[in-house]
């Protein structure tokens, strides 16, 4: 199994991404991941199931909770809620990632 | 209704984890046909772009913390995969473990049948040998006269049952064929029952059949009933006739009947309470559950004294043994199997350092691989877990063939000891016991050589950043340290091979073995009553064996040379000196032309002649080393031995000539005291009963067995013709344990040898291979080829010489263990250890080779762009 540089890259910034996308309403996985590629197609080109250990790891946290509810297309699917702590944390981590980039941006500009 | 509510919840996670990814790979499924896709690539897109689906349910389950079970079988099957995938690295570990484990199993399983249990008889712990001897007399299974054996019998609580037995040679006739020599254990009534065994057909002996009058009955074993009386199934109740008396058969033991009842057939004996008996039966006995060995010895002690003193004897000079029966059975093969056992234990280290240097090199070729897993998340215990159960699936699957492989050796070890004489009796068989060892084995090596690499995975894990291709110097340490340790112990078994091959190799007789016959006759006493008519018949036999065709010499012998049996008396000296309390010497009476005949050199003084009459002066003939210990610096001829204690003038012998010393009895541990007498002097009938004549040949002795045989039945009708036995036949079977030994210990000796080329060859090979890039600069900057093969040759060289170095010293200590079942070799041979250190060295340069070939030919431009 090669190392896959892009992986690395997801490994930090995946749980920013899942937390954000869960903002608004609940979803279940496969919506999360269409979302993120629609956002993020260039960037973020990995396997979708890597996904899942994310998901279940930040439900673990207590980040996000999940129940089993029916879909439209008859088929039960597990859809994942952001939870008040989840909310806390998304804030955390976007004022990081601001802090980050700005200092980033400063870097390349001068 | 919730019996296992932690089962049935790890099984609804489960579902729950296949409905997730499910549900996701059929969404994006219907979305991409919606897209125009058909729907069998629809669904092969989602799944690629998915992902692995299996890998990402592990990584779920990592972090959900499901683990147990199904991690185990998880684990089970990423090892059988890992397995396949190296499928020359699974083979080679897979068959060293079933070779080391069968082999051992094999070993085990005979020695539990040796030592263990050699007995096949109920409660056989509480078999005993009972013998009385001189204190400081070395040999305490010598038996008891008749009447402390009569004494014992009828006072004793504390033993369930006694018997006393003698071996004898006899005589068979079965109407309708020639006589027969058979080797016959007279016993007293009581010996079956004391052993618990029983007749396979008809019976034992009954109670009262030892008493004169009731006792003309035998006992027949089951070879004796399939090779002489053709396995007739009237034979309860037939008559044969046994040293010319008329003997009904009561029974047939059964075949493989055990230790103790090896004999042709068994006759009952008379034991008289009066008569004090010459020569002493050996005694047996049952221990009462509860009785120790010690009281019994103590009973015995308490009882003979008043028979040693009617004796003459003094009783504080005397002691009682009473030992365990096995003791007696294995006495011979112990030390020799013990060393086995531990040659083979060592071979199973080789094996284990062997299986541990190729697991750990197979786990740095996976450092990367194993440092992207623990940078994807992978638990480091998880990791751990999984390299241990790819060595406990190697260790199982080993552990499985290396039953198979045990069979086998079972089978072929059996075969050669039964080859070698050695008792191995009763079933033979694999039990619950040999398997928990084999079991045991394999756990152990499963977690010796599963632990160091998953010790050194943790370092891998610790420092997973470490992508790149380095080789710490704790690696090549560890790699040393195990080609070390193989040298070491290949080292020690190839000098216990090479020690063992050269002491039967250097197994001088003293005098010349080949072309040389001998044939022992064994007269019933009721043939030639007087001794006279017993002295004519031998000078008849003696005299017609000269004028065969192709025998050149012939003399006779009571006891000859490795015979099955041999006289050892003590002495009385003319020099008053006292005969050592713990030396013996062997008593011969020997027919003029003996020493010619078999070669022995008269050092000074005279043969025997024919002049040595009966009634002549006594006269001896002592070996070299007898006249050295005890007339040193004086010529032996002329002084006076005795055999009795306070010697008047006519008991005393004449030295009239001494020969150079001769083996007599076995190769490791002979007396070279040796006493002459000449044959016609001979001081009791009973020294010649037993009578051998040996000849000397123009080729192979047998070649007179066919102009023999009417010659003897033409002297002694209804004497059975012995068969003529030559002298090379003799000396085999006293060394046919030694070669078993020999043999054995050599293969092993091989294997190791071999495996720890392999091992040597595995860790240069992985060296060199680990250091392409290096190889390739050095290359690059002007290294000679030479140059290269020198610093591979010379790493070998130097860890074999560090090997060979602890090896010798430890070899060096070891071998005095061997010093009792070597002979004319000593344990510190320098031309073994050198020829092992020598042969070890040149071994390790030969796999030392193609690795070090491999290195000089790295192409400096392939190794520094492979980085």
């Amino acid at each position: 199994m090669p190392p896959d540089k892009k992986a690395d890259v997801l490994q930090g910034t995946l749980d920013l991404l899942v937390l954000k996308t869960l903002e608004g309403d609940p979803l279940h996985g496969y919506a999360i991941a269409q979302r993120i590629n629609q956002i993020s197609r260039t960037l973020l080109e990995v396997p979708q199931g890597s996904l899942y250990p994310a998901l279940h790891r930040l439900e673990l946290r207590g980040w996000l909770e999940a129940e089993w509810t029916d879909t439209e297309s008859g088929r039960r699917a597990k859809v994942y809620r952001l939870t008040r702590k989840g909310r806390g944390e998304l804030e955390r981590e976007i004022a990081d990632w601001r802090r980050l980039s700005q200092a980033i941006n400063w870097i390349l500009q001068t | 209704m919730n019996w296992h509510p932690r089962w049935r919840s790890r099984r609804r996670r489960e579902r729950e984890l296949d409905d997730e990814v499910l549900f996701h790979i059929e969404s994006h499924t219907k979305d991409l046909i919606a897209e125009g896709l058909v729907p069998a690539e629809a669904r092969r897109r989602a799944l690629a772009e998915f992902g692995g689906v299996e890998p990402i349910k592990a990584q779920i389950r990592d972090v959900r913390g499901m683990r147990l079970l199904r991690d185990v079988a998880g684990d089970v099957q990423g090892a059988v995969r890992m397995l396949r995938r190296h499928s020359g690295f699974a083979a080679a570990t897979i068959g060293l473990l079933a070779l080391g484990i069968g082999v051992n199993t094999a070993m085990f399983t005979a020695l539990n049948a040796v030592i263990l249990r050699p007995l096949p008889y109920a409660h056989s712990d509480r078999l005993v040998m009972l013998s009385m001897a001189p204190k400081d007399f070395g040999f305490d299974t010598g038996g008891m006269p008749g009447e402390v054996f009569a004494d014992l019998r009828d006072a004793d609580h504390l033993l369930d049952g006694i018997s006393a037995f003698t071996d004898v040679q006899a005589a068979l006739l079965v109407p309708g064929s020639e006589p027969t020599q058979i080797g016959v254990r007279l016993v007293t009534s009581g010996y079956f029952a004391v052993l618990g065994a029983n007749a396979a057909q008809g019976r034992i002996l009954r109670t009262d059949e030892d008493k004169p009058g009731s006792d003309m009955v035998v006992v027949l074993s089951d070879a004796l009933w399939r090779r002489s009386l053709a396995s007739r199934p009237d034979v309860i109740g037939a008559y044969v006739t046994i040293d010319g008396t008329l003997r009904r058969v009561v029974g047939v033991m059964p075949a493989k009947a055990g230790a103790l009842l090896q004999s042709d057939a068994w006759l009952p004996m008379t034991i008289h309470p009066t008569v004090g008996n010459e020569s002493w039966p050996k005694v047996i006995g049952r221990l009462r559950p509860g009785a120790s060995r010690a009281q019994a010895a103590a009973e015995l002690e308490g009882l003979q004294g008043p028979h040693l003193r009617a004796r003459g004897e003094d009783p504080i000079q005397w002691t009682a043994s009473v030992l365990p029966l096995k003791d007696y059975v294995v006495e011979d093969v112990r030390n020799s199997l013990l060393a086995l056992a531990a040659a083979v234990g060592l071979v199973l280290l080789i094996v284990c350092s062997n299986v541990a240097s190729l697991f750990m090199a197979r786990t740095e070729e996976r450092s990367r691989e194993l440092a992207v897993r623990a940078a994807l998340g992978a638990g480091r215990a998880r990791l751990m877990r999984q390299l241990l159960t790819e060595s406990v699936v190697v260790a199982v699957v080993g552990g499985a063939l290396g039953v198979l492989v045990t069979l086998a050796a079972t089978r072929a070890i059996t075969a050669m000891a039964e080859a070698a004489g050695l008792p191995l009796l009763g079933t033979v068989g694999v039990d619950g016991r040999v398997l928990a060892f084999a079991a045991g084995l394999c756990l152990a090596s499963a977690l010796i050589f599963g632990l160091a690499p998953a010790w050194r995975s943790r370092r891998i894990v610790g420092s997973s950043m470490a992508l790149g291709r380095t080789t710490t110097l704790g690696d090549s340490r560890m790699h040393g340290l195990l080609i070390v340790t193989q040298v070491t112990l290949s080292l020690i078994l190839l000098v216990g091979a090479g020690l063992t091959i050269r002491s039967i190799r250097s197994a001088d007789a003293g005098f010349p073995t080949f072309n040389l016959g001998t044939l022992t006759v064994d007269v019933p006493p009721s043939s030639y009553p007087s001794t006279l008519g017993l002295a004519t018949f031998h000078q008849q036999v003696l005299t017609a064996l000269t004028t065969l065709p192709g025998v050149r010499q012939a003399a006779a012998v009571n006891f000859v040379p490795f015979g099955n049996n041999m006289l050892a008396s003590q002495f009385a000296l003319d020099t008053g000196r006292p005969w050592p309390s713990d030396e013996m010497a062997y008593n011969l009476c020997v027919s003029d032309g003996y020493f010619q005949t078999m070669g022995v050199r008269i050092e000074a003084g005279r043969p025997f002649s024919t002049a040595d009459r009966a009634d002549g002066g006594k006269v001896v003939i002592v070996s070299a080393s007898f006249a050295r210990e005890f007339w040193p610096n004086e010529l032996a001829i002329g002084h006076r031995l005795s055999e009795t204690d306070h010697p008047t003038d006519r008991d005393w012998l004449t030295v009239v000539g001494v020969v150079d010393d001769a083996k007599q009895s076995s190769f490791e541990r002979d007396i070279p005291l040796t006493v002459y007498r000449p044959l016609a002097q001979a001081p009791q009938r009973l020294s010649l009963a037993h009578m051998t004549f040996a000849f000397r040949t123009d080729g192979d002795p047998h070649g007179v067995a066919s102009s023999l045989g009417p010659v003897l039945r033409n002297l002694a009708p209804g004497l059975p013709v012995p068969a003529i036995r030559s002298m090379d036949e003799l000396v085999g079977e006293r060394l046919v344990s030694a070669h078993f030994q020999a043999r054995l210990l050599g293969a092993f000796a091989l294997a190791a040898l071999a495996l720890t080329m392999v091992g040597i060859f595995g860790v240069l090979a992985y060296a060199v291979s680990r250091r392409t890039r290096e190889l390739g600069v050095r290359i690059a900057l002007g290294a000679s080829r030479a140059q290269i093969v020198t610093s591979v040759l010379r790493r070998s060289f130097l860890l074999a010489m560090i090997g060979v170095t602890v090896g010798s010293a430890a070899a060096w200590g070891l071998a005095t263990v061997l010093q009792d079942v070597l002979f004319g070799v000593r344990p510190a041979d320098p031309l073994t250890f050198i020829a092992v250190a020598g042969t070890l060295l040149l071994g390790a340069m030969g796999a030392a080779a193609i690795p070090a070939n491999r290195a000089s030919r790295v192409d400096p431009v392939v190794a520094l762009r492979s980085e």
